[in-house]
């Protein structure tokens, strides 16, 4: 009888312990590699910026661009479609592309279609709102040179719950003028994730 | 003898506390039928929201999620209806795997007790009806996301019940073979039709070609799915095709699941499997070392096809100008039945090992009741609590999400470009009564983008 108690107390003492709150937070570095559910991540966002960069500004065209013009080309990031089988935040990716560019000096940037029309709203409310001086003129706006597109895919295997993903992020870079495609970059990555589950 | 009464009525009480996990729940869905005839979705939405934690545990919170998530579309605020959905999609993930971790050791449970991971039909139409709630917001790269998965999802269906079969394998209870059923739905039209429609609008008729004619290939090589004739969807690259207003229905109610009772019968060293409705022939199966004249019971799960009140829906557009009845693309009940094959034989052989071993334990601690309590009074209720517990913990797991449509219609009428007023009206069978009728003032339909009205009728 008495075993027959401990026994019972000991299984309501686990599975009481089992129920208990057990989310612990913890701060890390933002450029600490988190691989949490096999999904497209933030640091994928950034391995993937990073290669494509480096891959753009080891070719040649930059400069002799700049060599031939005297100046940096002038970049407008157009669309990077998401042709997975997740949602990616393809504008935290083109974002980390543009800063990546900009920060090399290689080249500059044109503001985005989305960006541009708070601009052009601002400047046009100058024209009656500021001062002579200050306000800033119109259709003073610098054309860009190319376009950065492209596009995410995946591909996904699975056997015996182990799923190997695999995302190519394909860029290129068009000359507006005459559509010419300057640069082409690919990336890829592959991740396997296993479904081995918890261990209770 | 004190212990043995303690330790059965112990026993007995555990499995009895613990029906409330081994059953499954329907207090949620009280005066449902009430509720849909009244179109009364805010308070169904309060009705099962209240339940959370409660008919609702943590076992079956994808459930919850996929009941939310298929009312708040029919409330229209596809924007929750996503949140839910895709809470319930990353549940049945989660939970999916934790079952495989918990494999060998989950055979002898009451799939009842443990977290519902999900039929296949609704993990695919999951993404279908988030497809579907993006289209209405005109969010085509996400509406293409969620078509990708269902296409993933349907490419691996099999292997998913493969893995599990692995894991009960492990058991040492293990008697029987495991075996998983074959896969013949590997192309859903509605997902085709879907993604055609997001490539039209996005004004690329070649992709939109290529989902055509997948739409032809899923009525030809899968008829024991696709019964009906294929409705009438007009070639992306046929010419003049012009502006295009698109209709979709979701009628009837959700497939769902019910319990066939079986029994078994034991000979020496071999088992009988009676279904009590004598669906199935009776089966008798090798099961060495176990004795004769032992008596068990169980229930099995089986989805059917619900029958819907509706014989047809029809467009009345402009006040009459033109009435085009919409045709079935996808039977999603037919979807369901075929897909829950896979893993019926995975759900039978465990079903049957679990009752044998827990029938045997039963027998054999009623034989120590019999030799250890003197008092028949107390061995009676000892055995009768044995038997209660062991029942109590036998019945068939059915859960299932109660809101998805079973069918889903669709039309695609060519109109001038403009606003047109259309109305949607779903008759019954016998074609005399409207029994819903719904009406869009102004609908806009233009040649680029894409014009959808949809509304549903699943009581």
């Amino acid at each position: 009888m008495k075993k027959l108690f401990i026994i019972l107390s000991l299984v309501l003492l686990l599975a009481l312990t089992a129920c208990g709150p057990n989310r612990n937070v913890q701060r890390v570095s933002t450029d600490q590699t988190t691989d949490l559910s096999g999904r497209w991540n933030d640091t994928d966002s950034r391995l993937v910026a990073e290669e494509m960069v480096r891959d753009l500004l080891t070719r040649p065209f930059v400069g002799n661009f700049t060599s031939k013009n005297g100046r940096p080309p002038y970049v407008i990031v157009g669309t990077v479609k998401n042709l997975s089988s997740e949602h990616i935040a393809t504008d935290v990716f083109v974002k980390d592309i543009e800063r990546e560019l900009l920060n090399s000096g290689t080249v500059r940037f044109v503001a985005s279609r989305s960006d541009r029309d708070d601009i052009r709203d601002e400047r046009l409310d100058q024209q009656s709102q500021a001062t002579e001086e200050s306000a800033k003129r119109l259709a003073a706006e610098v054309g860009a040179d190319y376009m950065l597109q492209g596009s995410i895919k995946t591909i996904i295997d699975r056997v015996e719950g182990v799923q190997a993903k695999f995302y190519q992020v394909d860029m290129q870079l068009i000359n507006i003028e005459n559509n010419l495609t300057e640069w082409m970059g690919n990336k890829s990555i592959k991740k396997v994730v296993s479904q081995r589950g918890y261990k209770l | 003898m004190k212990r043995v009464c303690f330790a059965v009525l112990f026993l007995a009480t555990l499995l009895i506390m613990g029906c409330g996990s081994m059953a499954t729940q329907t207090k949620q869905y009280k005066d449902l039928d009430v509720f849909l005839a009244n179109r009364n979705i805010d308070g169904l939405i309060t009705q099962i929201e209240a339940q959370k934690g409660k008919a609702y545990k943590e076992k079956d919170m994808v459930l919850y999620n996929l009941d939310l998530g298929m009312l708040y579309r029919y409330k229209g605020d596809y924007v929750k209806s996503t949140a839910h959905l895709d809470e319930a999609e990353r549940l049945m993930e989660e939970f999916y795997t934790k079952s495989l971790s918990k494999g060998a050791a989950s055979l002898l449970l009451n799939d009842n007790a443990l977290d519902y991971f999900g039929e296949d039909y609704e993990d695919i139409y999951t993404n279908v009806f988030k497809a579907m709630n993006y289209l209405q917001r005109t969010s085509l790269d996400s509406a293409f996301v969620e078509l990708r998965r269902v296409n993933d999802k349907l490419s691996f269906l099999e292997d998913k019940h493969q893995k599990i079969k692995q894991e009960y394998s492990k058991s040492d209870d293990k008697k029987l073979e495991f075996e998983v059923g074959s896969n013949q739905f590997s192309n859903s039209a509605l997902g085709r039709y879907l993604s055609m429609l997001a490539y039209k609008a996005e004004g690329k008729p070649y992709d939109a070609n290529v989902d055509y004619k997948k739409i032809e290939e899923a009525y030809k090589i899968q008829p024991e799915i696709y019964k009906n004739k294929m409705p009438e969807i007009r070639d992306p690259l046929q010419k003049d095709l012009g502006p295009t207003l698109n209709v979709v229905a979701l009628v009837g109610k959700s497939p769902q699941k019910k319990a066939r009772q079986v029994h078994i019968k034991t000979l020496a060293n071999q088992i009988v499997i009676v279904y009590v409705d004598k669906s199935v022939e009776d089966r008798t199966i090798s099961w060495p070392g176990i004795n004769p004249n032992l008596y068990f019971k169980f229930a099995l799960p089986y989805i059917v096809n619900e029958e819907s009140p509706v014989g047809k829906v029809r467009a009345i557009i402009d006040d009459g100008a033109q009435t085009v009845e919409l045709n079935k693309i996808e039977d999603i009940g037919d979807v369901a039945v075929h897909t829950f094959k896979i893993k019926e034989p995975l759900i039978y052989t465990k079903s049957i090992t679990r009752s044998v071993v827990k029938g045997v334990a039963a027998a054999i601690a009623k034989q120590k009741v019999d030799d250890e309590v003197s008092n028949p009074i107390a061995a009676a209720a000892a055995k009768i609590a044995i038997d209660a517990g062991v029942a109590a913990t036998e019945n068939a797991d059915l859960r299932t999400s109660r809101f998805f449509p079973n069918d889903v219609l669709v039309a695609e009428i060519p109109l001038p470009e403009g606003d047109h007023k259309v109305k949607l009206e779903f008759v019954s069978k016998d074609g005399v009564t409207t029994l819903y009728s719904e009406e869009y003032p102004a609908v806009k339909v233009t040649p680029k983008n894409l014009s959808l009205v949809e509304s549903w009728y699943i009581q």
